[in-house]
């Protein structure tokens, strides 16, 4: 198994970094080519994660950071985020209102149609661990 | 501001000059745009510049659509880049707004 991890700190001003980090385990781990479309998935699916955490898992603060580790084998690739902000229940989130009325609520949405599969956890020391899946 | 304007036949014609449009930009380009949309009617926004946006940038889009209706102007989308049209796909921003190729698409609409 291939493996990339990034550590950045809880700041907005880190999402060109966290997506170029997504581009680049892509190309160098799952061998996708630059035109690839699957990348601009993974990019878009890992920057929306990342913006939860920084504004609603840890609320913006900049004194702290969280980890994101990417590892792919034969049949999947797959995201994994660490944060030891709030916990998020994804089952109180609302469904999104996609008829223009609403400017935001879209983040947790795209994620599920970009990703074959996203689980939320929380492990036993209170860290919050996020997976998301893609088959290959 | 990161916006380049041209005014043609009543319609404003907006560039957008930045690659990225998330949530690290998004309050900053609805501040920046009510000021350049002010007294416009027919507004066309073009996005060919733009190579990402993600749901903030999405609702920044959503804000300034919003803010046109409600002075009855309108406003259209054109020269979207392959990664975002994933995402105006998936929030069926196409449903909302009109979502063309070309500025000369655009001026045949309005």
């Amino acid at each position: 198994m291939k493996i990339m991890e990034l550590i950045v700190t809880n700041s907005l001003d880190e999402l060109e970094n966290i997506r170029s980090f997504a581009h680049k385990a892509c190309v160098d781990l799952a061998r996708m080519v630059e035109n690839d479309a699957r990348i601009s998935r993974v990019e878009l699916g890992v920057n929306e994660v990342a913006v939860n955490i920084i504004k609603h898992a840890n609320r913006g603060r900049k004194d702290v950071s969280f980890r994101i580790v990417l590892h792919v084998s034969l049949h999947q690739l797959n995201v994994e985020f660490f944060d030891s902000g709030n916990r998020f229940d994804p089952t109180a989130v609302s469904p999104p209102c996609l008829d223009g009325s609403r400017e935001n609520g879209f983040g947790i949405f795209i994620v599920s149609k970009l990703f074959d599969k996203v689980v939320y956890l929380q492990n036993e020391t209170g860290e919050n661990h996020t997976i998301l899946t893609l088959l290959l | 501001m990161n916006f380049k304007t041209m005014k043609e036949n009543g319609i404003m014609d907006i560039r957008y000059e930045n690659s990225i449009l998330d949530a690290s930009n998004s309050d900053e380009f609805k501040n920046d745009i009510l000021r350049v949309i002010a007294e416009n009617k027919k507004i066309a926004l073009d996005l060919s510049e733009v190579s990402f946006v993600d749901s903030s940038g999405c609702g920044a889009l959503l804000f300034c659509l919003r803010n046109l209706a409600a002075k009855e102007c309108e406003l259209k989308l054109y020269g979207v880049q392959q990664p975002v049209r994933l995402l105006f796909e998936l929030v069926r921003m196409h449903r909302v707004v009109d979502i063309l190729n070309t500025r000369e698409e655009v001026l045949q609409l309005f």
